[in-house]
């Protein structure tokens, strides 16, 4: 260090110190901004594309803001709920109930595994191996089970389906969270004469709400966006809005404008659910708190 | 004093055990009862040669299926363009993800709404991403070229532009989610680690590098695992962005199992091939969790 | 909303039937038929009938709509676990044997006497190929699908444009004959950004030529060539493929060739893609599927309008003469699974769908459906109504009538699909290798000989004798058609 440095003061140090802190905190809140618009940008153009005519889409220069937006607009919205109206209670039953389910099922699963190391490694790793196998191998069976009880075409029969491939990562995004959490409080909790559930249930879940949060947020968007099983095991009773998607791709032309018409409608509850879960997603200051 | 049998099995089941076991059990029927069935369809089906649209009935070939798809070398390629994808694919994700979920790790206006947009591209379902990634990648209409000013055909044309093309669109699609797990896991770390390690005044770096990444070490483990497994079983990016073409220059593993299995009606080849790709998984994770995610845990002091 | 609609629809018939009963005139009260098939355009003429369906006969017809590329899979695992989910299938008639000899599907023969599916003015390329097999009928036709060629009438009749080629090529500007016009044609008009087009300037590139690359498409193209070079896909003695011989070989060399007068892109360009070329102005020339030209006059996606002249598929020169044929890939029929519970009710549906809404449903542009039966090719007034709907303009019914006379033509020079068992991994198979020339990934020989192996290991997979027995019967609907001659 040069002798300069030394006899700098306390204050200047300081000021430069916040100055520095301040221009950091602003570029990162640019950065942010940058970062969201460069990912949304896709979005954007669905977005607009529900706006669009036919011919808007297939034009030299792209087309970024629509012409006959006014008409196109209706047509296409018009369209989007004529052919992904049943779609949305369908993905909203199927999406929902495997969600909740799912998280029913794997929080207590996770937290065993986590604290009471049952089946040692080899549960967790049986159940992380589900996903595994790949969805072709999964196609005929499930079809032929689900078809042996008779759930072909029914909601209960896609949800169980859902709940298959969402509970192992369900489980293990959760897992992790435990496994972080140290044991302190819940010992202190039996001490005080807790059950272990009560333990469980009162102590540890609320801590690890945001594993909670991001495992059932995903649970909830895998199970709105899939579409092979879907396929596969509905027909007509139940028709969730990627089936109601791809009826307008059918074979020879794409209704592109009511396509991104559906595709954006079909983007909003899952961005409610996942607005909503920012409050349980960022917790910061909480925990340490508790600690302490 | 002996115990009985029966106090032996009691005694074994502890409380602990009980509750325990009651906590896991209904999972782990569900997946049972979902997994046998396939796990059995699988395995027995990669010893027999099956067609089923064959007129021919199945027979037990035992390991000479398992033959046949080693000489395959359709399948090798597709293994190869899925490990190429698996690898950029990882390192590109984890490294973005992580440096946008400590972007996002902080107080600033509108936090909730940014971080809660950020997450659309997952929200999209993805046979509508694919198909408008086609149009937005096409040279003559699609935006991408032209905002940024550049002609490059991505589409179909050469495996290196058709592969970045397929990532571009992975990397869009799920770099929020490893955010977003990120994110919470960030959270979850107390707020005093970090004011212990400033008082020591030590510098941004250090404090990311010594105290963070080591915290969040499991978390970043976990979610580099699951996006391994996914990338592994990477579909519709590929099958709607290029068909696995041209020719078979970007099949991926999943696109040929699933077209083996389910257009080809071959049941008996999509069987070993599927058999060799969960064993390959298995090694996969059991390797990553034994020495990434367990080994250097670290508890809170 | 499609259950909602249905339901009220039956609701309100209940309730005009107790009140007027004429419950006795409906021959099929309260039945509900389900049929499947591919969505979006392809599916649209079923629900535009389903209420007329319902007037006549009291049949509750539910559509229930697939993805192109999942309908086979779907059909097929219903087959196989046969839930009775359909009452009725549409499907392409390339996958009519293989379903046909696995049992799938119920004879139609029995039920055509209760009510004539006037097979006699379905036009005999369909009849022959599309709808029977083991001797008995299992579909009706639904779509005909056959190749045409399509070229920009405006710019073949502009007086520069026509002088500009007779000077550079010696013979006049004209719908080619052959595939060496055809590149001729190619090559003169494709023009960079900046030079002029029959007396306009270019904002952007244009091309001569529409070539579709995209995996799963090219070898639609690749047929025409394949077909025209008097290719057979097997050979009838010994089952040998026919695909790497010297026509099929020559017909990967005949599209490179066209390669530096299409779009760079079109490794990428699928069905969409090259007829919208078109529509927008940016080709000169292409091959592609019939229905289209009805797309040409919606003026709601074509900037073409009034421009599309439509030819038979350019041919070959043998001997002085010009042979040419014309792919006929996809198709579609209706045929009835094994497992419908009430096929009587299903065949009057079908056989309404194949006779009487189709008069109407394959001349709008709003659904993706070809002429198919000699009443739809003289009717060429009907077509040019439907089309003035969408045109905004007059469309001269001499026009039409061309259209529909150049679709007979190619008709009678059809080269069909394979359709055997086993169709979808020949395809693919096919494909793959043509992709992999025209990508130059491999020589054309080696890409055809690649293929021509894994046809082999295919056609052994599935029974060599098998094959052959179902091939030959398939040989000699295509003599009866004069398609082929032994």
């Amino acid at each position: 260090m040069h002798s300069q440095g030394r006899t700098r003061s306390i204050h200047d140090r300081i000021r430069r110190a916040k100055r520095r802190k301040l221009i950091s905190h602003y570029s990162q809140n640019v950065l942010v901004i940058l970062v969201v618009l460069v990912f949304l940008s896709p979005v954007m153009w669905i977005v607009t594309g529900s706006f669009k005519t036919r011919v808007e889409f297939y034009s030299t220069p792209p087309v970024f803001l629509p012409h006959q937006a006014s008409t196109a607009t209706g047509t296409n919205y018009a369209r989007a709920l004529e052919v992904g109206g049943k779609g949305f209670i369908d993905s909203i039953i199927v999406a929902g109930f495997a969600t909740v389910l799912t998280i029913l099922l794997a929080v207590p699963a996770s937290y065993a595994i986590a604290r009471y190391r049952i089946g040692a490694q080899h549960i967790p790793f049986f159940i992380l191996s589900i996903l595994f196998l790949p969805p072709v191998v999964g196609i005929l069976p499930l079809f032929m089970l689900l078809k042996t009880l008779h759930l072909i075409d029914t909601h209960l029969g896609l949800i169980l389906a859902y709940m298959f491939f969402n509970l192992p990562l369900a489980v293990w995004l959760t897992k992790g969270f435990f496994e972080d959490l140290p044991e302190d409080l819940e010992s202190a909790a039996l001490v005080d004469g807790y059950s272990r559930f009560r333990a469980f249930l009162k102590i540890a879940v609320p801590l690890v709400v945001p594993g909670i949060a991001v495992a059932g947020l995903f649970t909830f968007i895998f199970s709105w966006n899939e579409l092979a099983y879907a396929s596969i095991m509905t027909r007509s009773s139940v028709e969730t809005l990627p089936i109601a998607l791809t009826n307008l791709m059918g074979g020879h032309g794409i209704q592109w404008g009511a396509l991104c018409a559906l595709a954006t409608l079909a983007a909003v509850p899952g961005i409610l659910l996942s607005l909503f879960m920012q409050k349980y997603l960022i917790r910061g200051l909480s925990f340490g708190a508790i600690r302490g | 004093m002996r115990r009985t049998l029966a106090e032996q099995f009691i005694h074994y089941f502890t409380p602990k055990k009980r509750i325990a076991i009651f906590m896991v059990a209904p999972t782990m029927l569900v997946l049972l009862l979902f997994a046998i069935y396939p796990l059995i369809f699988m395995f027995g089906n990669s010893f027999r040669a099956w067609q089923l649209t064959s007129v021919l009935p199945p027979k037990f070939v035992w390991f000479k299926t398992f033959g046949t798809l080693f000489s395959y070398g359709r399948y090798w390629n597709a293994f190869a363009n899925t490990l190429i994808l698996l690898a950029i694919g990882i390192l590109v994700q984890s490294v973005l993800g992580l440096g946008i979920a400590m972007l996002l790790n902080r107080q600033f206006h509108g936090k909730r709404i940014l971080t809660g947009l950020f997450l659309v591209p997952v929200m999209i379902v993805p046979v509508v991403s694919g198909t408008i990634w086609r149009l937005m990648l096409n040279s003559e209409f699609g935006p991408f070229n032209y905002l940024l000013g550049i002609t490059v055909h991505w589409l179909g044309v050469t495996k290196a532009a058709s592969m970045t093309a397929i990532l571009m669109m992975d990397t869009w699609q799920w770099t929020p989610f490893v955010a977003m797990v990120l994110l919470a896991g960030l959270s979850a770390i107390p707020r005093e680690v970090y004011e212990a390690a400033d008082v020591d005044s030590a510098s941004g770096w250090h404090v990311f590098t010594r105290v963070t990444l080591p915290l969040l070490r499991p978390i970043f483990g976990l979610v580099v695992l699951l996006r391994t497994i996914f990338i592994f079983r990477i579909y519709e990016p590929v099958s709607i962005l290029t068909a696995g073409g041209p020719g078979s220059a970007t099949e991926s593993l999943s696109l040929l199992t699933y077209r083996t299995g389910f257009q080809f009606w071959n049941i008996g080849l999509s069987s070993a091939m599927s058999v060799i790709q969960v064993i390959f998984m298995i090694l996969v994770a059991y390797l990553f969790l034994k020495f990434v995610v367990t080994g250097g845990r670290t508890r809170h002091a | 909303m499609r259950l909602v609609r249905a339901g009220l629809l039956v609701l309100v018939g209940l309730m005009l039937c107790s009140g007027l009963t004429l419950a006795d005139d409906k021959p099929y009260a309260g039945v509900t038929i389900k049929i499947a098939c591919d969505g979006g355009q392809n599916i649209l003429p079923i629900e535009e009938a389903v209420d007329e369906i319902y007037e006549l006969s009291g049949i509750t017809v539910e559509p229930i709509a697939t993805t192109m590329d999942d309908l086979y899979q779907k059909l097929t695992s219903e087959f196989i676990a046969d839930t009775g989910a359909f009452d009725l299938v549409v499907f392409f008639p390339m996958y009519g044997a293989e379903f046909a000899s696995l049992g799938y599907l119920q004879p139609l023969d029995d039920f055509m006497s209760i009510a004539d599916p006037e097979l006699d003015d379905v036009a005999d390329a369909f009849r022959y190929l599309y709808l029977e097999y083991g001797g008995k009928t299992y579909s009706l036709p639904y779509d005909g699908d056959v190749h045409l060629y399509y070229y920009r009438k405006d710019l073949f009749e502009d007086p520069g444009e026509k002088a500009a080629f007779e000077a550079e090529y010696g013979y006049p500007l004209a719908a080619p004959e052959t595939w060496t016009q055809a590149t001729d044609i190619a090559a003169f008009f494709t023009r960079k950004a900046g030079e002029t087009l029959a007396g306009q300037v270019l904002r952007d590139d244009f091309y001569g030529f529409g070539l579709m690359g995209l995996r799963f498409w090219a070898k639609q193209h690749w047929k025409d060539f394949f077909g025209g070079r008097g290719g057979l896909w097997f050979d009838p003695d010994t089952m040998e493929p026919g695909i790497n011989s010297e026509a099929g070989v020559k017909a990967v060399e005949d599209m490179i060739a066209l390669i530096p007068y299409t779009s760079p892109d079109f490794l990428s360009w699928w069905y969409e893609d090259l007829f919208n070329a078109f529509l927008g102005g940016r080709i000169a020339s292409m091959l592609i599927w019939s229905d289209v030209w009805k797309k040409t006059w919606d003026a709601s996606m074509s900037k073409v309008v009034g421009d599309a002249g439509v030819s038979h598929v350019p041919g070959y020169e043998v001997d002085g003469d010009v042979v040419y044929r014309a792919a006929m890939p996809f198709g579609r029929v209706i045929g009835i699974p094994k497992g419908c519970s009430n096929p009587e009710a299903a065949y009057w549906v079908a056989r309404y769908l194949s006779v009487v809404a189709s008069q109407d449903f394959v001349m709008t542009p709003k659904t993706g459906e070809d002429p198919f039966r000699y009443s739809h090719f003289e009717n060429a007034s009907g077509l040019s109504e439907a089309l003035e709907e969408f045109a905004g303009i007059p469309v001269p019914i001499e026009e039409c009538q061309g259209y529909l006379d150049a679709v007979n033509q190619n008709l009678t020079n059809g080269f069909p699909d394979l359709n055997i068992p086993g169709t979808a991994q020949y395809e693919d198979a096919l494909d793959l290798a043509i992709t992999q020339a025209l990508s130059g990934a491999l020589t054309p020989q080696q890409a055809m000989d690649r293929a021509a192996a894994a046809w082999n290991d295919i056609t052994t997979a599935l029974g060599k004798e098998n094959q052959k027995a179902i091939y030959d019967a398939m040989l000699d609907a295509w003599a009866k058609l004069g398609y082929y001659t032994p």
